[in-house]
């Protein structure tokens, strides 16, 4: 449980973080925080995990700023959560995305880049971007009260992203999303994780956050009760696992019998893996739309916005025409975060890595794409779950022997 | 069927934002208003030359010396210009029109009435009243023309257009004239409403954060069904105003009904909407969570609430804007139409459609001295009063207090009472200025005698002590009068004196006998009722400066809202913000109601409970005093300045002052307000 030293730069740090709930009668009403600790490094994605109640949400609102602490230190790139210049480099999704009912998506953005004084034409482009990128291109011009739980979500994980932020925080970005937006979301996280991000993860789908966190932080009572890297955590020292081409009932006894001749163990389970649900249902929709069938609302994502792969236009004389014009006598901070994108110390990057191959310690994991789809699959079972019966279907193809 | 239109209509709307249509768009435009306004000019100045014609015939006319011109207009109530007659027997015998020197009192505003007659039909009068009118108004017309265009709303433009057309047509066929009228006034003012929160939404485009909270804060309003209402109503109403008005009554009233109605409509809905939106457009904000979004980003909340409070006041000044003009417009059409008689057109021009200031008499007022003296003698005179104040039943002060006002206001009711077959002088001083200048003065007077008989008309006679003139007049009881005052009646040190004579005068005397005689009552009247007013400006800036002062009295309305609501929940909030208003504007009223009330029983005892409820009102009437008393609506009725000091004060006092420090505490409390809540168990 020890963590390895890192002398990366440390984007937020809690100590001793308490957070006491009090009525009007200053009678405590709740100890939502309880005395934490926890640090995030610039460019990771730390999952912050724990049921409900457990202080997660309370956690994120004070490092926005939108409670305060009652104890304790607590930092944002160095200065207080309520310093409003440090928004600039933050970029927050909330549990719940809450939209204004009478704009449509593509003046949601155009507001929100307006707050971050994003010139004119980079708003436009980035709003083309990020509509396209959630999925959204052809609702952009419809008011966002007639969206769906799904839609509402893809606006507000655009509306997070429209300023480019260094510093990101998801809390539970995929609740109402689909299997589709749900894999698009960790793909982006992971995009964003290899330009240097930083990425505060809040969830209950304990897959999501295996998948994409390098460090998490287990909450309950508003405490901290476990901490460290995914492989700290998950690693089981106690099995091994060998994966091979199917073996015939023969060679799985054979191998047993070396097993127990020379270790004097026995094979405790022999499975036959599944494909992963997620993945065939991508692949049923991804042949969907190759065949050109009808949808409404959302459409799949598509690619991550270029803005957020670091591939934004450079300066245009449009732009600095639209400076003359909005009497800007200098590029805001955000704007020059996108000229010049914040991009992880490369020597410190460097360093981190040869000290985690020279040492023999805990490594983190490394960020993992979901397996391709194999081929040839029994759509009925899809067509099922997408039938909305609520049938028992194993999710594991697990069998025991 | 529905596809094909809304197919051509986004093809048409596609089609007007290239730059080639847009310039056709504005050279068809422009050959339109040109082809409007080129016969309007022209009438407009044969019209000018008319008047111009007969104010030189009215010149020559002098019924003391019998002139041709003087007896062909009170025979016939007509005059004669190249050729032509214009009048009719309306004016036949209007003796009352020449002063006493014999010459025409107002020749220009008769000149005007009666040269109205060469507005052919197609014409509506107002458009022609000056040759510079009809070049404002196609001006004003082609710049609206152009900012539809170039705003990129041509298309809608056309659609509004069809649209009122198509309703108006069979009110038109049908014989309802001003329906249609109504009809295309709706049309033009919710197009025109439109367009300017177009104008204002592509200005506040580069106002950084505030603007874009203040975009939003517009956004919401014109989209969200509750606060639309307001704003639809008001459009749909104000032009369905003029059918309401009386067209038996003399042109005067109604441009007073339709000028305070249509004001009056005005302020109210958009005072109720700013109130209702300021205190929504924050409370719904922080119930429904979106600022937990907002405050995420880099907007510090002080910007936030004047970004709010930014887009309040820029929908305002669109409405205000849109309003004000239709009203000005309909009040230039109402005021071309015939008078009843010359001295409704008279009274038009001087009593309604002008900015006049208003000057007092100057009273004697007893010193100090003197009504302690008195006070002194009234307690010693009384044993009763005395016995009661030595006992303690009545407090010494109060009593002492009571006395003092009393002999003061019996002094000076003294000064506003006349005798029959008696006479007092008053002085209206600090008048120089209404001498050099010519002006038309007004003696505005309303006189109480005997029972104050609606029915009654009683004899009093105006002498002017500096050149000795005079004139007889009959009023009735209680109601308002008003005399024309020449400026020569000033003298030179800008003193008019005015003596008001209680007698008759019997013009049938029979030579020989005395044609004097006395009121049959006293005369009395209130300080209020005595004064006369002359012109120092006109209606039009006057207008101007009466809405500047409406958007000021909505700013402070529009931070108050947006203030409360930071702090309190959208019921709590509305609660606080209508009491505050209502009281404001009930302010002067409250202090009558101070002044009046009392706390006493009838042993003199204090009642503790209506004394605080005293000291509260005290309070609440000296703290809003200044928002009720500055009343731009009731002013412009009257014909009374709403001058630029009076802008100044406004903006000065409610608009920066008041507002200012509503936002200083709404933005000490939300400073620290935690905008996130607990959400888990407790």
């Amino acid at each position: 449980m020890v963590n390895a030293p890192d002398s990366r730069e440390t984007i937020v740090e809690a100590a001793g973080l308490v957070k006491v709930f009090s009525d009007f009668w200053m009678r405590t009403k709740a100890r939502a925080v309880d005395g934490i600790d926890f640090s995030i490094r610039r460019g990771e994605i730390f999952g912050l995990l724990g049921p409900n109640g457990s202080g997660k949400s309370t956690t994120i609102k004070m490092i926005l700023g939108l409670l305060r602490k009652t104890r304790g230190r607590l930092t944002i790139f160095g200065k207080d959560p309520s310093d409003v210049s440090v928004k600039k480099r933050i970029g927050y999704l909330p549990e719940e995305s809450y939209m204004y009912r009478f704009l449509n998506a593509r003046e949601t953005l155009e507001y929100y880049g307006r707050i971050f004084g994003l010139r004119a034409s980079v708003r436009r482009r980035r709003a083309d971007e990020l509509l396209e990128m959630v999925g959204l291109g052809t609702a952009g011009l419809r008011p966002v009260g007639e969206y769906s739980k799904g839609m509402t979500r893809r606006i507000g994980i655009a509306q997070a992203l429209i300023n480019d932020p260094e510093f990101l925080i998801l809390d539970e970005p995929t609740s109402g999303l689909d299997p589709i937006g749900t894999r698009q979301v960790k793909d982006l996280l992971l995009d964003l994780k290899r330009r240097g991000k930083t990425i505060l993860l809040s969830s209950h789908l304990l897959a999501d956050v295996e998948d994409v966190c390098d460090r998490m932080t287990i909450l309950y009572g508003g405490k901290v009760r476990a901490s460290g890297t995914g492989e700290e955590l998950l690693r089981d020292t106690a099995h091994t696992v060998i994966r091979t081409a199917r073996l015939d009932d023969a060679t799985i006894a054979e191998i047993e019998r070396v097993l127990s001749s020379r270790e004097g163990l026995s094979v405790e389970r022999v499975e036959h893996p599944r494909q992963r649900l997620e993945d065939l249902f991508l692949q049923i929709v991804e042949r969907a739309r190759v065949e050109h069938a009808a949808t409404s609302g959302a459409a799949s994502g598509g690619a991550t916005a270029k803005f957020l792969l670091g591939e934004e236009e450079s300066e245009s004389g449009e732009g600095l025409i639209e400076d003359l014009v909005e009497g800007r006598s200098e590029i805001p901070a955000a704007a020059k975060a996108v000229v010049a994108p914040v991009q992880p110390p490369a020597e410190e990057a460097t360093s981190a890595v040869v000290s985690e191959l020279v040492d023999d310690g805990p490594r983190p994991s490394e960020p993992k794409k979901a397996p391709p789809p194999p081929a040839g699959v029994d759509d009925s079972v899809i067509e099922g779950l997408l039938g909305g019966d609520d049938d028992d279907t194993p999710r594991s193809g697990d069998r025991s022997r | 069927m529905t596809g094909w239109i809304v197919d051509l209509y986004r093809r048409l709307e596609a089609w007007q934002e290239r730059l080639g249509a847009r310039v056709f768009l504005s050279i068809l435009a422009l050959a339109i208003v040109a082809g409007a306004a080129w016969p309007t000019l022209s009438v407009a100045r044969r019209l000018s030359y008319v008047e111009r014609g007969i104010v030189e015939v009215l010149g020559e006319a002098n019924l003391a010396m019998q002139t041709a011109e003087a007896i062909q207009f009170i025979e016939s109530g007509t005059v004669d210009f190249e050729g032509r007659t214009y009048g009719d027997g309306r004016f036949a015998g209007a003796v009352d029109l020449f002063d006493e020197a014999g010459a025409f009192l107002a020749a220009a505003g008769l000149a005007t009435v009666l040269a109205a007659e060469e507005i052919p039909d197609w014409c509506p009068n107002f458009i022609v009243q000056t040759t510079w009118t009809p070049i404002g108004y196609g001006l004003l017309a082609l710049a609206w023309l152009m900012l539809a265009i170039w705003a990129g709303a041509s298309i809608p433009l056309l659609a509004t257009t069809l649209v009122a057309t198509l309703v108006a047509v069979p009110s038109w066929l049908l014989g309802f004239v001003p329906a249609t009228f109504a009809i295309a006034g709706i049309g033009v003012l919710g197009f025109s409403f439109v367009l300017l929160i177009r104008l204002e939404l592509i200005l506040l485009g580069s106002c950084g954060q505030v603007g874009a909270v203040a975009s939003t804060v517009i956004r919401e309003a014109v989209r969200q069904r509750g606060f639309a209402a307001f704003i639809v109503g008001l459009i749909v109403v104000l032009p369905l105003v003029p059918l309401w008005l009386d067209a038996e009554m003399p042109l005067r009233y109604q441009l007073q009904t339709f000028i305070g109605r249509s004001l009056g409509i005005t302020f109210a809905v958009a005072a109720c909407l700013t109130l209702v939106l300021g205190c929504a457009t924050v409370a719904f904000e922080i119930r429904d969570r979106q600022i937990l979004q907002l405050m995420t980003k880099p907007i510090a909340r002080t910007r936030y609430l004047l970004g709010k409070w930014v887009g309040i006041m820029t929908l305002d000044a669109a409405l205000l804007a849109v309003c004000g003009l239709s009203i000005f417009i309909f009040i230039q059409y109402l005021q071309s139409r015939p008078a009843a008689d010359a001295f409704d057109a008279r009274a038009i021009r001087d009593e309604v459609l002008v900015a006049r200031v208003s000057m007092k008499p100057e009273y004697d007022l007893l010193s100090t001295s003197r009504l302690l003296e008195l006070v002194d003698a009234a307690i010693d005179d009384d044993p009763m009063l005395r016995d009661d104040i030595e006992q303690g039943t009545a407090d010494e002060y109060d009593v002492r207090r009571d006395l003092f006002i009393g002999f003061q206001s019996e002094h000076l009711a003294a000064q506003r009472s006349i005798a029959p077959g008696a006479d007092r002088i008053y002085r209206f001083d600090g008048l120089a200025a209404a001498r050099d200048r010519g002006a038309n003065l007004t003696l505005r007077y309303r006189f109480y005698a005997g029972t104050s008989d609606e029915l009654e008309q009683l004899p009093v006679i105006f002498r002017f002590e500096n050149d000795g003139s005079w004139t007889d007049r009959k009023f009735v009881p209680a109601q308002r009068m008003v005399l024309p005052v020449p400026a020569s009646a000033i003298d030179e040190d800008g003193v008019l004196s005015l003596a008001v004579v209680n007698v008759g005068f019997n013009r049938d005397a029979p030579e020989g006998t005395m044609p004097y005689y006395p009121g049959p009552y006293s005369i009395s009247f209130e300080s209020d009722d005595f004064e006369v007013l002359y012109p120092v400006s006109s209606f039009e800036a006057n207008f101007l400066r009466a809405m500047l002062v409406t958007w000021i009295k909505l700013g402070f309305l529009a931070m108050l809202g947006v203030g409360t609501a930071s702090v309190l929940s959208f019921p709590v909030a509305c609660l606080t913000s209508f009491a505050l208003f209502l009281s404001a504007e009930a302010a002067p009223f409250l202090a009558m109601s101070i002044d009046t009330y009392r706390i006493w029983d009838r042993d003199g005892n204090v009642l503790w409970l209506k004394w605080t409820g005293l000291k509260i009102a005290t309070g609440v009437e000296w703290a809003l005093r200044s928002f009720g008393n500055t009343r731009p609506n009731p002013a412009l009725v009257e014909g009374r300045l709403v001058g630029w000091g009076e802008v100044l004060q406004t903006a000065v006092v409610i608009g920066v002052g008041w507002s200012a420090a509503v936002l200083l505490v709404s933005m000490l409390l939300f400073r620290r307000k935690e905008l996130a809540v607990y959400s888990g168990q407790s």
